[in-house]
């Protein structure tokens, strides 16, 4: 078993291939020659003796294939020359090869493409950050229904938890950004001090945010910039630290530069600035939230200490808020925190996501099957024609393994050229999946890494086995002699074996048409989608959002500019009325609501009346195309100093 | 004559290392030797056993050398490593036992 005695043998045999031939001719001729030697001094004349040495050795080939095998580098060697052979069989039938290759490029290829999006997008959804694996999401519950949690309780959380490494919050946030005589709307993220240390992911230029930044009122008018806003909206300036910038109208001295390729902590859209909780009122409105155990609005994550599992967490998070439950029953009864995988995080785009994934995955392997059974089918026939060529090379001394050998290297090298396109079509594909949601300024980041590539590896070799196995069952049956003696005759091989066929077909009709019902159903009901009316006009309406408050603008100041503005868009040719309303149907914003009070109608003690309402302009309902059944619309006359005025649905007028 | 047993393959592999343990020797002679020692009882297939030797080659329980036969052809000598020497006094000791009792068993009946 040491390896000086075996190394130079299998060198030898691997390379010097020629010396070992000869060799092992030699010592069999010599074997031979005495043998011979043998039967004539026994008496038989040479002719015969040679016969029956030659019998006595049993096939001279067969005895040497049978040493060669016994020298292990035949393995390589016979690989390296079932390659050569497949690809020579390859390019001897182009079109099939080019059929069979595509189909299994779409197939290993639409796999890496979902695998890859599940990878980036939910499995490791923030590039840069160190140890996902490590980071949960964590929101509150009441009752049972998630709800967020609040600055107290997270600190609370904090400061008991033993398992739990670092506990931050990161909420989407944004803020129109004034440079120079630009503005616009950018997305950021509202984040715990602790929060760069907690990821590991640390500014290129100047710092992150320091202890204690995150405490008091607007106290640390601070922000840390994206690489990309660095380059685009700055220019790259090497002396960025500490200059000052807009966000919301309120001056803020930039900090740092964040790495580039990292977008933060938030599925579905590319972070361009982070600021410190200190600045909650500035970007999320109303006071005291940071005190407030009862004001719930924080989208938290929690990083574990090394090899705690999330149940465990789980299971001393929900101590600590039972013990918060008790502590604080004003605010905290009913209440419980909840850790979820990233994958499932709430607050982000990773929950909607998630069934979809789900379908493609199922339906990708669907792909994946049919392509297997369609490729195997193609393979059958071919080894049908090549029948005549598997029973000679049985004849001639080859054993059914080393057939098996060869079938399976044809089959891998087919998958293996599939594979590669795949992966070549899924590292162009990373990025597509924004492209299902335009207009939306999703950031959907693929990432292909080793798991991504291990997988379309293990996929590649299934694939090998399920496919280039399929024509080696067919050679299993082969008998030599009625092959050889019938071969011109031979049609597509013995009934008995035509089962097996028929079960591929089959079974790619079946999933082509499980394939085709579900993507039917899918069209319908997005045809219904769109052809349901939502009581407003949907086509040729356009809608844009101008946050002027947040400009800079006050309110006369702003009401000005819309003035101005809807004006001059109704002189645009082309253009038939326009509005403005505080919030649209099935947009973002949400409906304001008010309690009412209804001439001739007492309400019940606990009952308080109230419609959720919308503040629109003159020519709101034309625009829209919502049809009034009766009154006015209003009007420009209908301002400050005039009567108020409303108008209400059909719903209210009935109740 | 009776015709000669064929060796099994563990017993053909020991016969084998036995063979050379007494001094190196090509193919042929390792084939004849095997018939005299065991009184033309057994003998092993001759298209069994190059696969064999190059088996136990691969093993690196025995070497090959080139070298001249009795009759002035060139011929392939094989000779124990160290590990084959182990092997078969191992194997020796192994295969002692059970005919030992198979040999009692077989003298009591």
């Amino acid at each position: 078993m040491r390896w000086y005695y075996k190394l130079p043998l299998r060198l030898r045999s691997l390379f010097r291939k020629d010396k070992a031939e000869l060799d092992l001719s030699d010592e069999l001729q010599f074997h031979l020659q005495n043998q011979i030697d043998e039967f004539v001094a026994q008496g038989m004349n040479p002719q015969e003796a040679c016969h029956s040495a030659l019998r006595s050795l049993g096939g001279i080939e067969q005895v040497k294939e049978e040493c060669r095998e016994m020298r292990r580098t035949n393995l390589i060697e016979n690989f390296l020359q079932d390659v050569r052979f497949g690809f020579r069989m390859l390019r001897r039938s182009p079109g099939f090869s080019i059929l069979a290759i595509l189909c299994l490029t779409l197939g290993i290829g639409a796999n890496a493409v979902v695998f890859s999006w599940v990878e980036g997008i939910l499995l490791r959804p923030y590039p840069l950050v160190s140890h996902q694996e490590r980071l949960v999401a964590l929101s509150g519950t009441v009752r049972d229904e998630r709800d967020e949690t609040s600055w107290p309780d997270l600190l609370d959380l904090r400061r008991s938890c033993t398992l739990c490494e670092a506990v931050f919050v990161s909420n989407i946030t944004g803020a129109t950004l004034s440079i120079g005589e630009r503005a616009e709307v950018t997305t950021g993220s509202i984040v715990s001090a602790i929060y760069f240390d907690a990821i590991g992911v640390h500014p290129i230029l100047g710092r992150g945010f320091e202890p204690g930044e995150d405490t008091g009122r607007n106290a640390h008018p601070v922000v840390v910039i994206s690489y990309h806003l660095w380059q685009t909206r700055f220019k790259g300036d090497p002396e960025i630290i500490g200059k000052t910038q807009r966000f919301d109208n309120v001056v803020h001295t930039i900090i740092g530069v964040a790495p580039e390729g990292f977008y933060g902590t938030f599925v579905g859209r590319a972070m361009e600035y982070w600021v410190p909780l200190s600045m909650l009122e500035v970007y999320d409105g109303g006071s005291g939230k940071l005190e407030d155990r009862g004001a719930r609005w924080a989208e938290a994550y929690v990083r574990l200490k090394p090899g705690v599992t999330r149940n465990q967490a789980q299971q001393e998070i929900s101590a600590i808020a039972t013990r918060l439950e008790a502590e604080y029953p004003a605010t905290n009864r009913g209440r419980g925190i909840k850790v979820w995988p990233l994958w499932e995080t709430p607050f982000n785009h990773a929950r909607h996501l998630l069934p979809t994934f789900k379908i493609m995955v199922v339906v990708v392997m669907f792909v994946l099957l049919i392509v297997c059974a369609n490729v195997g089918n193609l393979l059958l026939v071919r080894s049908f024609a090549r029948r005549h060529e598997m029973t000679v090379r049985l004849a001639v001394g080859a054993g059914r393994g080393r057939l098996l050998r060869q079938l399976a290297t044809e089959g891998l090298l087919l998958s293996s050229c599939g594979a590669a396109g795949g992966i070549l079509a899924a590292y162009w594909c990373r990025h597509a999946l924004v492209l299902l949601f335009p207009g939306d300024a999703m950031y959907l980041p693929g990432q292909i890494d080793g798991r991504v590539l291990g997988l379309s590896s293990a996929i590649c070799l299934i694939v090998t086995l399920a496919v280039g196995l399929v024509p080696a069952f067919q050679t299993r049956h082969l008998a030599l002699a009625d092959t050889l003696k019938t071969e011109a005759s031979a049609v597509m091989g013995a009934r008995g074996r035509a089962w097996f066929r028929s079960s591929l077909v089959v079974l790619q009709v079946t999933l082509s048409f499980i394939l085709l019902v579900g993507a039917t159903l899918l069209m319908q009901s997005l045809r219904n989608i769109r052809t349901t009316s939502p009581g407003f006009s949907t086509t040729r309406v356009l809608d844009t959002w101008i946050p002027l408050v947040a400009a800079g603008y006050e309110a006369p100041r702003a009401k000005t500019f819309q003035d101005e503005l809807i004006q001059r868009v109704r002189a645009l040719p082309g253009v038939e009325a326009a509005a403005y309303a505080r919030a649209v149907p099935l947009g973002y914003g949400s409906f304001s609501s008010t309690s009412i009070a209804v001439d001739g109608y007492e309400p019940q003690p606990n009952e308080q009346p109230t419609a959720e309402y919308n503040e629109v302009s003159p020519d709101y309902f034309a625009t829209l195309g919502i049809p009034l059944i009766s009154g006015r619309e209003f009007t420009r006359a209908d301002d400050e100093n005039a009567p108020r005025v409303a108008i209400v649905n059909q719903t209210m007028v009935v109740r | 004559m009776a015709k000669p047993t064929d060796l099994v393959q563990g017993t053909r592999d020991l016969s084998i290392l036995r063979t050379l343990a007494l001094q190196p020797m090509h193919g042929w002679g390792i084939a004849q030797r095997i018939r005299q020692v065991s009184n033309e009882v057994l003998q092993v297939h001759q298209g069994a056993l190059y696969p064999a030797l190059h088996r136990l080659e691969q093993l690196g329980w025995i070497r090959a050398k080139c070298g001249e036969s009795e009759n002035n052809r060139r011929a392939k000598y094989y000779s124990l490593t160290p590990d084959g020497a182990k092997y078969l006094r191992q194997e020796q000791a192994q295969w002692k036992r059970p005919s030992l009792a198979i040999g009692l068993v077989l003298e009591m009946s």
